[in-house]
């Protein structure tokens, strides 16, 4: 657990929302692996460290990436070869690679914000200003995953029962089929139910006041500085067009002595910097290792 | 539940194996030395056309151009790609059909999509010049006896004589002297 958690939830989200929009700003490689590696090491750091099927589905995922750009794009001035007259190249396969890397990394971000932020931090931020909206924002965040544990169920309670679980393939279909007409009966059903019994409690009526109060410590007012200090970096080399990338025709070349190497540095720091906060923080070490 | 296993796996295998079988059938893989020396000449030859390849408009837009093509490798200094040449007219030949084959011939690359067969290619790029490299309203057309014809460069059949001409618009083709794009909005 990271001590990250415990920030204002301002913080957090510009924290993660700026990751975001650097991973997505440039297709620099430099710029896309250290995103992508800040990413993975904050993920670890968070869950501990278990390789299990989410790799081999972020490289099958990579895998189509990578390989559906040289099917559709034939820019390039190195051509390695021919498929039905067309000329697959070096470049477009590069530019899947980076894209790929560039999504994997997006996904990551995501995953550790929608980890670390709860919705009730969402909604603290957001209610006061958009209460219908971040409500519907909140409900549909959690649409997919609410849906899944609520099929899980199900099928489990007919698998205890006996029903569909041992049978041929079409029985099986229409097992899971039955199991999906119902969650779905049930998902409209408890959607509305929501909205309204939050109409019913009030909700959006007046003022919002969150169940948790956020507090702005001084920790939040130096991890702001942090990150407005990192804005300006990234401003200041946009600006001057430092993240520009292109790969086509001819893909162009990583100059490591360049003014670059400081974003490089600044974009790193910046990644780890929930690590760097648990570090500061006295060493809970055993807090994340356990 | 092994049973059950055997025969997923046995699926499985069957569908890679079809997926495979398609991949060899459709797909013709070339190296590069290959497809320069394959030939592409077939058909009773009917006749001459002439073919000519300009990008010349890029040279009053040049600030729009993607920094990277800024070279004379990419824009010749007088725009002409392709300077005009009397060519061999084959039977079926399409504009699209006389202008790959003598890019092909001279090594310049280019971009197409679509099909020869539905008749809807659109060429997307020539000499590493795409569409939209020269501002949002840029890409290549072309112009049969100095007319625009309004339909894709495979879907009209050429005759003994035409001259074609593709010409690279930075304007939607008001600079080319298209005013067919009035059309467009109807």
């Amino acid at each position: 657990m990271l001590e990250f958690r415990n920030y204002h939830p301002i913080v957090i989200f510009t924290y993660f929302i700026l990751m975001v929009i650097t991973t997505f700003m440039s297709m620099e490689p430099g710029i896309l692996i250290i995103s992508l590696v800040g990413a993975v090491i904050l993920r670890c750091a968070d869950n501990g460290v278990n390789i299990n099927r989410s790799v081999l589905y972020y490289i099958i995922l990579f895998l189509i990436i990578t390989i559906s750009n040289p099917i559709f794009s034939h820019n390039g001035e190195t051509v390695l070869f021919y498929i039905n007259n067309f000329a697959i190249t070096r470049e477009s396969i590069l530019y899947g690679m980076s894209a790929a890397v560039m999504i994997i990394a997006v996904i990551l971000w995501s995953m550790s914000l929608s980890d670390v932020m709860s919705m009730d931090k969402f909604l603290y931020l957001t209610g006061k200003v958009m209460p219908k909206l971040s409500l519907i924002l909140c409900m549909s965040v959690r649409f997919i995953p609410f849906y899944k544990r609520h099929a899980r169920e199900v099928s489990d309670v007919q698998k205890a029962a006996g029903i569909y679980s041992d049978m041929d393939i079409i029985t099986r279909i229409k097992g899971r089929l039955r199991i999906y007409d119902s969650v779905l009966g049930w998902g409209i059903e408890n959607s509305v139910e929501t909205a309204d019994s939050m109409k019913a409690r009030g909700y959006g009526s007046g003022k919002y006041t969150p169940y948790v109060k956020y507090r702005f410590k001084k920790s939040d007012i130096a991890a702001l500085i942090v990150i407005i200090m990192y804005c300006i970096v990234l401003a200041y080399f946009t600006v001057i067009g430092d993240l520009k990338f292109s790969y086509y025709p001819v893909i162009d070349g990583i100059c490591l002595r360049s003014k670059k190497v400081i974003f490089y540095l600044a974009e790193f720091l910046f990644a780890l910097f929930p690590l760097q906060i648990n570090i500061r923080s006295g060493g809970k070490a055993w807090n994340y290792l356990k | 539940m092994k049973k059950r296993k055997i025969k997923n796996s046995i699926i499985a295998a069957i569908l890679i194996l079809i997926l495979a079988v398609i991949c060899i059938k459709c797909l013709r893989f070339e190296s590069v030395s290959e497809y320069n020396n394959s030939d592409v000449n077939k058909g009773k030859i009917i006749g001459n056309v002439t073919l000519s390849v300009d990008c010349s408009t890029i040279l009053s837009n040049y600030d729009n151009l993607d920094s990277k093509l800024k070279s004379k490798k990419y824009v010749p200094d007088n725009g002409i790609i392709f300077s005009e040449k009397k060519c061999e007219l084959r039977k079926g030949d399409t504009a699209f059909d006389i202008l790959q084959r003598n890019l092909k011939d001279k090594k310049i690359q280019m971009d197409y999509s679509g099909s020869r067969k539905s008749k809807n290619i659109y060429v997307k790029g020539i000499n590493y010049i795409y569409e939209f490299s020269c501002g949002k309203l840029s890409g290549w057309m072309y112009k049969v006896n100095g007319e625009f014809t309004g339909n894709g460069c495979s879907e009209k059949k050429l005759a003994d004589g035409d001259k074609i001409e593709f010409v690279y618009t930075c304007d939607l083709g008001r600079d080319v002297g298209n005013d067919r794009e009035e059309g467009i909005g109807k």
